[in-house]
């Protein structure tokens, strides 16, 4: 009795959630596709009247979003490899080495993930700025070099290999960056691919930015065409605006949706019974 | 790697003992640099007064910390960023472990499912704002529709000082519950499978399993999900800026709105430094506590 | 003397190539966008027709975000030395951004321009807004004001003159009460709808037609407590508390939709709005001013360009751009694309702007407008101030403080923060 109720909980939660979060989805598909006299009506109406292809294209043509596609795909991909390398080799010597100050750069690294970028920006905007590198891909991706969330994340999927494996390796002669790669690494699939996609989304999406530190429109990213359609004086264009949206959303989603399969249950196991 | 395991030569040595020193340089360079010289940056400035009446920078001590404890707006935003983050953290992070739990299976459209809770933590943050805006319209947003459709009168979601905080507490839940999701899925992924399957076999009840098994396992992700959750918390700035501006009334006023509201809308970079600074210390000292109630 | 001519000659051929060969003067323009997609094709139209008429100067035009962001970008870049040579911003900013010495005074320029005559040529009511103690900084660019759209269908429902929009406020507050619609104790119609946002627009409009001052000439006090500004308030609290012809708060941009929703007879909003009514409206409307008590007293809004150059040669080539953008012809292109008001009185008789009064003779109202338009309130420290404002207005009119006292404590709050 006690499980099925638990089990009934559980799965009323899920469908809750999944109610709560697909009607604001809808409704952002269905006001991208609406011509935008059917968005302003007195009662909220669900189903387009007829479906307005245009806005796909006007808003493609509202700001330079192919250019800033190839930006974004850019910028986001430096910055994910400087990162997993950073973060890796931190991770690795704050997780399986002991080495005199291992506490206070670990508290560095905690502490760096505190500090949010309303903080930061100004102090890092003027360093761009002595470095000569301000409205330039590298003040884009300079000062994301290395993540601290993902050193942290990284450090606690390290620490969780057992030292069994570490010495199995040593045997092996596969000691250090090597262990590294071949062995911590892949056991640590999901939390890496995890720690990706995370990363991957923050930089996707940051407007702020890469708003403050570049002028040309050949370097800028995607948010700031979507920022394009946004108004504050007179009412915003929200088909357009919907449209726009799912630009900018889309292919973080579908790269979510495809790499799922390192989040399953599959049937590989920890590696204890080699 | 080709000399065999036994030599031990001093440059064999040398070399293990400079690796870890290696390997964390460029990531400390990086934290140095881009974070904690801003730090430094802002706490050198909190010490100045510096605004657009006095535009050359004059050294006024701790004027600005004491300016900001006499300011009862402060002790209301920090008052209003004690309750988001009280509740927006455990909300969050146990809805993300539910889903977590109730998707870590082969589930028919288990895979569309993590993809829709996950979307909203994809979503760019005006996108997701301005929908919200609609939803918790006071006259016609879906919120009040609903609560039409069943009788009840229409509730000022964002512009009674009454509700505007547990709104927004509710949008940064849905759009950070999807994180964890990630997070934990990703650790019972890596949960010994030998234990489980013990524990099953042996008759165990799945809510039992649960609660004696997975959950202490899960320890060292949840001390992590709730240190950043915490963080995250404090980063609600997007959704205040576009949704309430601080309002109504000083009801969302989130400290680090406030430090924005300071700094850029009122031109007194200064005072905002000093706001800056004291956030850090909070949220430092809040997660050095739960780290510490956590290794115990 | 042939030698000689050819000496000459020769000179002024080198001198000639030597001027073409020049690189031209790099020139920033930033600009925020506050009225939605496509200005930027505009804005870059302008400028690539700017760099094709002055071979000699480049700019390069960069969009900043919202009027927010593009203050933060300036901030920063006053404090690291990254400025543009010409940005855009909100009126409101004028002072703030020469106080911080971020923008430089542009009377020498002005000078050389043709001083007073210069200035002439912009409608007297912008310009109050471009001064900051005693100089002049910002060059009209797109302005705009407050304007009452009224719902002709709805007048003629109520045995009203559709063609006479309420001129003064006891005419306004007439017409409401009859426009209002009930149904049991819901609202389905508001006679009128006065939206707030965060520059308070709506309170200077009701402060200035009652021929009061909300901010001192010296902007370092407010004058809420006024006895014409409390009336001003007092007005708006009846229209709400008293008349109940108006909700008590309606924010900023549903205002527009109430009205093509039929749920407001007549709001204010600004003259950029006509676009989205012309869009979506699916009955009668009109154009009125706002209405008058004492006297007509729009507020003004919108942006100025501000010139951020110290260096004599670019200063020069950026003051080409500026003059230019407010030529009448350029100024007629940018008001007729965006729906902000043209900033020169010429520009009016453009082409442009004739065809746009043919096809839509409303407009003119909006040009009766700027000869009484008033002053947005700003000064160095006025920020804090507005949003006291705004939390005042919104708990007065929702009758969760008294007027007087709730007019005495904002004051004095205001007073205390503006002195910081």
């Amino acid at each position: 009795m006690k499980r099925a109720v638990g089990r009934v909980a559980l799965y009323a939660t899920v469908l809750i959630a999944a109610a709560l979060v697909a009607m604001p989805m809808y409704w952002l598909l269905v006001s991208a596709l609406k011509p935008s006299t059917e968005i302003f009506t007195a009662t909220p109406r669900w189903l387009p009247g007829r479906i307005e292809w245009r806005n796909f294209r006007d808003a493609w043509e509202g700001a330079a979003f192919g250019r800033y596609f190839i930006n974004s795909i850019g910028v986001t991909a430096a910055i994910l490899l400087l990162q997993l390398v950073t973060s890796n080799l931190a991770a690795f010597a704050l997780a399986r080495r002991r080495f005199a100050g291992r506490g206070f750069v670990l508290f560095a690294v905690i502490g760096a993930l505190i500090i949010p970028i309303q903080v930061t920006f100004l102090a890092n905007f003027i360093t761009l700025q002595h470095f000569g590198w301000l409205d330039s891909y590298a003040a884009l991706i300079a000062p994301f070099a290395t993540s601290a969330f993902g050193t942290f994340l990284l450090r606690q999927a390290f620490l969780a290999v057992p030292d069994a494996i570490e010495d199995a390796a040593r045997l092996d002669r596969c000691t250090g960056l090597a262990f590294l790669w071949h062995f911590l690494l892949p056991l640590s699939r999901p939390t890496v691919v995890a720690f990706v996609l995370v990363a991957l989304v923050a930089h996707w999406n940051d407007y702020f930015w890469p708003l403050i530190v570049t002028n040309r429109d050949e370097i800028r990213t995607l948010p700031i065409g979507l920022a394009m359609f946004v108004s504050q004086e007179v009412t915003t264009d929200w088909n357009l605006l919907m449209a726009a949206t799912l630009f900018v959303a889309g292919p973080v989603l579908v790269v979510f949706f495809l790499t799922q399969r390192y989040f399953i249950r599959s049937h590989v196991n920890t590696g204890l019974k080699r | 790697m080709k000399e065999l395991a036994s030599t031990n030569s001093a440059a064999m040595r040398v070399r293990a003992w400079l690796l870890p020193y290696l390997c964390v340089l460029p990531a400390l360079g990086a934290l140095a640099l881009w974070n904690y010289y801003p730090l430094a940056f802002l706490m050198d400035l909190s010490l100045y007064r510096l605004s657009a009446s006095s535009p050359a920078p004059s050294w006024i001590g701790l004027a600005n910390y004491r300016r900001l404890f006499e300011s009862p707006l402060f002790w209301q935003v920090l008052s209003n960023t004690a309750i988001y983050t009280g509740l927006a953290v455990p909300l969050s992070v146990g809805l993300g472990l539910a889903l977590a739990v109730a998707l870590d299976q082969r589930l028919k459209g288990a895979r569309l499912l993590r993809t829709l809770f996950y979307t909203p933590v994809v979503m760019p943050t005006v996108a997701g704002a301005t929908i919200a805006l609609w939803i918790f319209n006071t006259d016609y947003g879906l919120a009040n529709y609903l609560l039409g459709l069943v009788g009840l009168p229409p509730i000022g979601w964002l512009t009674d000082s009454g509700y505007a905080l547990w709104t927004l507490i509710a949008v940064g839940v849905w759009k950070t519950f999807g994180y964890f999701m990630l997070v934990y899925l990703a650790a019972l992924q890596s949960l010994p499978q030998s234990v489980l399957e013990a524990a099953r076999l042996d008759g165990a009840r799945p809510w039992d399993r649960f609660w004696s098994i997975t959950w202490p396992l899960l320890r060292p992700t949840t001390w992590f999900a709730i240190v950043i959750a915490l963080i995250l918390s404090f980063q609600a700035f997007d959704f205040v800026n576009i949704m309430t501006q601080g309002g109504p009334s000083n009801a969302t006023n989130l400290l680090v709105f406030y430090v924005y509201q300071n700094g850029f809308q009122y031109f007194q970079l200064g005072f905002a430094a000093a706001i800056a600074v004291i956030m850090f210390v909070l949220v430092y000292g809040l997660s050095g506590l739960i780290s510490l109630w956590y290794s115990r | 003397m042939r030698f000689g001519r050819m000496l000459i000659a020769a000179a002024l051929a080198t001198g000639l190539t030597a001027t073409a060969n020049a690189d031209p003067v790099a020139l920033s323009f930033w600009y925020p966008v506050d009225v939605g997609g496509g200005l930027t094709k505009v804005v870059d139209g302008l400028i690539a027709d700017f760099n094709k008429a002055h071979p000699d100067i480049k700019v390069t035009a960069v969009y900043t975000g919202n009027y927010d962001v593009t203050l933060q970008k300036i901030q920063a870049g006053k404090l690291a030395g990254a400025l543009p040579d010409i940005a855009v911003t909100e009126i409101s900013s004028v002072p703030v951004l020469a106080a911080l010495g971020a923008a430089q005074p542009l009377d020498k320029l002005i000078a050389g321009s043709g001083g007073a005559t210069f200035l002439d040529k912009f409608w007297p009511s912008m310009l109050l807004n471009c001064r900051y103690d005693g100089k002049v900084y910002g060059i009209p660019f797109q302005r705009s004001t407050p304007v009452l759209y009224y719902n002709r269908d709805a007048f003629s429902e109520v045995a009203l003159d559709p063609n006479r929009p309420p001129e003064t406020g006891d005419e306004m507050v007439a017409d409401a009460q009859k426009l209002t619609k009930r149904e049991g104790d819901r609202v389905t119609r508001w006679g009128v709808e006065l939206p707030l946002e965060a520059f308070n627009w709506f309170y200077y409009a009701l402060v200035y037609e009652n021929g009061g001052e909300s901010l001192s000439a010296d902007g370092t006090h407010v004058l809420w407590d006024q006895p014409k500004d409390v009336g001003a308030l007092q007005y708006w609290y009846d229209l709400v508390n008293k008349y109940k012809v108006t909700p008590a708060y309606t924010p900023w941009n549903d205002g527009p939709q109430e009205f093509v929703a039929g749920r407001a007879a007549i709001i204010w909003h600004s003259t950029g709005s006509q676009s989205f009514m012309r869009q979506h409206v699916q009955f009668h409307w009109g154009l009125g001013r706002l209405p008058k008590n004492v006297q007509f007293g729009p507020p003004s809004g919108g942006a100025n360009m501000m010139l951020y150059d110290t260096d004599p040669a670019k200063q020069k080539a950026a003051w080409t751009l500026m003059t230019w953008l407010s030529d009448a012809p350029q100024a007629a292109r940018w008001s007729a694309a965006t729906g902000y008001l043209a900033t020169s009185m010429a520009a009016w008789d453009e082409p442009e702007m004739q065809a746009l009064i043919k096809e839509h003779p409303e407009v003119l109202v909006t040009k009766e407008q700027l000869k009484d338009a008033k002053a947005e309130p700003a000064s160095p420290n006025y920020a804090p101030a507005r949003d006291i404002l705004n939390g005042l207005i919104k708990a007065v009119l929702a009758n969760k403080e008294p007027l007087e006292d709730g007019v005495k404590q904002a004051t004095a709050e205001a007073n205390g923060a503006m002195a910081k």
